[in-house]
């Protein structure tokens, strides 16, 4: 759990972080939004220590940042930014061993680690870990960013816009490839964004900020359904809310049984994992109000009607 | 209307403050030249007992012209070279020349410029001659590395552009590629100027006319003096030229850049 | 497939003809200092070494002229080069025959017009083999030895440079003077030149003051400043002879050494500075966000990344130290630069041309050497 009191720092005559009150909860990934320069990246950068607040706390499960020296906590804390910042100097293998180094693990014990990781990410060890950062794509690079974070097993992540200069593509599915690590490893997790769909997609809890304060903190559904006037409405996207508010759902979730509807063989399918948002896309795209739900060995477990996800989309 | 105000209005002050450099020197260069003999007890420790104290076989003012001279002529035929030179490798047809010629002034800046000089000698014999040869080859170098990364540094699409507004290659030359290399092409012939300013000093020892002279009378005969005069004014000299073609240089950029 | 024809190489080969019609191989003189006469080509022809060598260089100036293999040309050039060497040297013992015991035979601006050209064909067809840095300079190194084995073995015992050479017994202890000269102030001027250089790139205020100050020193000729420096150091001298029984005086090495370390100041601060200007910042916040001190940043990730910059800044430096101690040769210093001055001053061509070579020779191989070591630094880095 990660808690941030009156969080406040000035830069000469502008206030950049204006009395930050915020908490996360252990295993969470808290997004951090709004435009730049709101303060979202120097907030991210008060937690570790890289700018110091003018005034309020930091708590780490209850303790306090300022009682460890400044490098002794950032090696507990994963970070990954944007411009990946892999040394180029150095092969695969010992830029994800700099934290464990710093930290005198034995050799042994980084080797393993080093392993485990690109295991994870699903890079072949023999293929990568000894080319240098030059060589790979920018999506493999910023992989081996996280896993450069992830390598002393840290208690706490934070990123700074880590996806912000891939190609949509490549983007999407480290996302997805995260939140899978993020799941499985229980790291809290800050991540800072000003893509609100990558903010929907990954966060447990969205904090939306603008000119350095904190103007709400809510889960996505919660802010998609009702976003305060102003700054965060803008942000969450007028008519496309409901459509982000239908991609937070799977159809397996809404499924209704399957006798209800008239199924024919023609009825399209879709599968139960598949997120709502992609069942209204088909169900226009094929021209059918009714859709098949299928698990993954293909078997019938239910059906979606139009009408559902009109009610599932749509304002309270 | 033009009013007439004193010299003490802050933009002449800015005026002043952007030229000093090249005042400066150029104010002690001209008071070290014209006004030598008022130094004269300054000088007379460091000459030994019963010599000169101020160097009399030649007028210091002749000898910065003829060093001058040595300078110039040999920069101005080494620019023009090799600016031709540069831009002809830089062409498609020079294209079998480029990558030696790259790396001959990559090889070339590693030659001391000393040697240029004393090799020119064997060739030509004593005299301003080899000295000559030495400035104008060695001068080759920097200007023509320097016009080739100016030309190169030349951004493609904007010949590009060029070429689809209807330029010719002449006119892409002429009017797009020169005048964006200029202020390197500038920065090539400053280094060249400075170099030779030196070497032409140097060159006093194969009997070049020059401030070198004074030096070497001094270092020949022991006398300090000598050497102090002939390396002051030497140095002003230089400093003189270098910020001359600072200032050209900045002012080139910051007409590019607005 | 039809044969392309290489401008370049055919211009070379087509100089290369030219040189040998137009210019003397080979100089006849009267004894050390007189200039003598060129040695006809028609009558060179009529010894063994010549035949070989035109034997040679015929296929070599056709090959030139062709596109095809680099390695073809680089051998081919390589070996005419060589076997010009061996035919003069072995040549000139039958052309001095018949000549008095003063008579001396030395190498003609045809020689090193031919040097020049053939020189050009190596260095071009070494660009176009690619070779990696590590390979380039071991092949390069390995034909001087051939060279220098060949030399050393007498072949050109017989021409005026070697006689000069042989004159010399001081010769390498004068090499090993020139380069202590160059290198003894290039590490206090690294010492010094890197801090202030690191200082330059943190603190904008620090640079506006100090490189101006350097560009200046750098822009004093190098005669003048050997000069301008003279005068306090031999006041010191004479106020505390102590001093100048360490060797600080006004004359010789002191002077000489001073602004050599003044004139490596500039290139090694402000390369050192736009070394650490150009890191990445990116790379600087993910170095010190995962716990890197300051000290392990420096050694571990800025000093690393910014050391080809810095590299480059250094060979500057060094090849410019070694022509400056050629100058200082005029003021005492030692080194080559004394063969130079004392040929100048004995209109004696041959000791001027054992100063001069092997200052340029030491000049290159050291540019050779640093240019390996950035590229080994880059390759890691880029």
């Amino acid at each position: 759990m990660i808690e941030l009191q009156g969080l406040t720092r000035v830069f000469g005559e502008r206030t950049a972080v204006d009395n930050l009150n915020l908490r996360v909860e252990s295993g969470q990934i808290c997004a951090l939004i709004g435009t730049s320069g709101c303060g979202k990246s120097t907030t991210l950068k008060m937690i570790n220590r890289l700018i110091e607040p003018t005034s309020g706390t930091v708590l780490i499960n209850g303790e306090d940042i300022r009682d460890q020296q400044p490098e002794l906590l950032r090696r507990r804390i994963g970070y990954a930014i944007q411009g990946v910042g892999l040394f180029p100097h150095r092969t695969v293998y010992d830029n994800i061993a700099t934290v464990p180094r710093l930290l005198n693990w034995p050799a042994k014990q980084i080797d393993q680690r080093v392993h485990e990781l690109l295991d994870l990410l699903k890079m072949d060890f023999d293929t990568f870990a000894y080319q240098y950062p030059h060589r790979l794509s920018g999506g493999e690079q910023q992989r081996i960013g996280v896993a450069r974070a992830l390598a002393a097993r840290p208690e706490l992540m934070l990123m700074d816009e880590p996806f912000g200069a891939l190609d949509p593509l490549t983007r999407e599915r480290l996302q997805g490839e995260l939140k899978q690590i993020q799941r499985m490893l229980g790291i809290t997790t800050i991540l800072v964004t000003h893509d609100i769909e990558e903010a929907i997609r990954l966060a447990d809890q969205i904090a939306v900020m603008d000119g350095g304060k904190l103007l709400q903190v809510a889960s996505p559904a919660e802010l998609l359904r009702n976003p305060r006037e102003g700054f965060v409405s803008q942000l969450v996207g007028g008519e496309e809310r409901a459509l982000r508010l239908l991609s937070l759902r799977s159809v397996g979730d809404l499924a209704q049984p399957a006798d209800q509807f008239e199924l024919s063989d023609d009825t399209p399918c879709i599968d139960a994992g598949m997120s709502l948002r992609d069942a209204l896309a088909r169900q226009i795209w094929q021209r059918s109000a009714v859709l098949r739900v299928v698990d993954e060995t293909g078997a019938t477990c239910g059906a979606v009607s139009l009408q559902e996800l009109i009610n599932a989309g749509g304002r309270d | 209307m033009p009013v007439n105000t004193p010299a003490a209005s802050p933009a002449s002050f800015e005026y002043l403050r952007d030229w000093r450099g090249v005042l400066v020197p150029l104010l002690l260069l001209l008071y070290f030249a014209l006004f030598t003999s008022t130094l004269e007890p300054l000088l007379v420790s460091l000459t030994p007992v019963g010599a000169p104290v101020i160097y009399v076989r030649d007028s210091f003012i002749n000898l910065i012209g003829w060093h001058l001279f040595l300078v110039v002529l040999a920069i101005t035929a080494a620019s023009l070279i090799a600016i031709a030179a540069a831009i002809l490798v830089s062409r498609a047809g020079g294209a079998d020349f480029l990558p030696l010629a790259r790396s001959l002034a990559n090889l070339g800046q590693t030659l001391p410029p000393v040697a240029v000089l004393a090799l020119a000698v064997p060739a030509v014999g004593f005299g301003s001659w080899p000295t000559l040869i030495a400035l104008f080859l060695y001068g080759l170098l920097p200007i023509f590395e320097n016009t080739l990364a100016g030309l190169g540094q030349v951004r493609p699409e904007i010949k590009e552009a060029a070429k689809g507004l209807g330029m010719g290659p002449m006119q892409v030359l002429w009017r797009v590629e020169l005048p964006l290399a200029l202020p390197v092409i500038v920065t090539g012939v400053r280094l060249s100027v400075i170099i030779s300013i030196g070497t032409a000093t140097i060159g006093s020892t194969v009997a070049a006319k020059g401030l070198g002279e004074v030096i070497i009378a001094g270092l020949l005969t022991d006398n300090l003096s000598f050497v102090l005069q002939g390396g002051i004014i030497v140095a002003l000299m230089a400093m003189l030229f270098d910020a001359l073609f600072q200032r050209l240089e900045s002012r080139l950029l910051s007409a590019q850049n607005h | 497939m039809p044969f392309r024809i290489d401008r370049l190489g055919l211009t070379l080969a087509v100089a290369v003809a030219l040189v040998l019609v137009l210019l003397p191989l080979l100089n006849l003189q009267p004894n050390r200092i007189l200039p003598g006469s060129g040695v006809p080509l028609g009558e060179l022809l009529k010894q063994s070494g010549m035949q070989l060598f035109l034997l040679l260089l015929i296929p070599t100036a056709i090959v030139s002229c062709l596109r095809t293999q680099a390695l073809f040309k680089l051998g081919l050039s390589a070996l005419s080069l060589l076997a010009l060497i061996y035919a003069l040297g072995t040549d000139s013992t039958a052309l001095l025959a018949d000549k008095s015991g003063f008579a001396r035979l030395a190498l003609g601006s045809g020689f090193w017009a031919l040097l020049l050209l053939l020189g050009l064909m190596l260095t071009d067809a070494l660009i176009k083999l690619e070779l990696s840095a590590l390979p380039r300079l071991l092949l390069v190194v390995g034909y001087l030895a051939v060279l220098f084995v060949l030399l050393a073995g007498g072949v050109w015992d017989r021409l005026s440079l070697m006689l000069e050479y042989h004159n010399q017994p001081a010769f390498w202890q004068q090499g090993a003077r020139h380069l202590l000269l160059a290198l003894g102030s290039i590490v206090p001027a690294l010492i010094i030149g890197v801090p202030l250089g690191i200082r330059c790139h943190r603190s904008p205020r620090v640079r506006a003051a100090l490189i101006p100050v350097l560009s200046l020193l750098q822009t004093i000729p190098s005669l003048a400043m050997f000069g301008l420096l003279m005068i306090p150091l031999s006041l010191l001298a004479l106020s505390f002879p102590l001093l100048a029984d360490l060797g600080i005086r006004g004359i010789g090495v002191a002077p000489a050494v001073l602004a050599l370390f003044l004139y490596s100041l500039l290139p090694i601060v402000s390369n050192t500075a736009a070394g650490f200007d150009g890191l990445d910042p990116a790379v600087l916040q993910a170095a010190r966000g995962m716990g890197m001190s300051r000290r392990q940043m420096l050694w571990q990730i800025e000093l690393p990344l910014a050391l080809p910059v810095m590299l480059s800044g250094l060979r500057i430096v060094v090849t410019m130290n070694i022509g400056l101690v050629a100058v200082a040769g005029l003021i005492g210093g030692g080194g080559y630069g004394t063969y130079i001055f004392q040929g100048l001053g004995q209109t004696a061509t041959d000791l001027v041309l054992l100063g001069t070579l092997p200052t340029i020779l030491l000049a290159f191989l050291a540019a050779l050497l640093i240019d390996t070591l950035i590229a080994m630094t880059t390759r890691e880095a880029q």
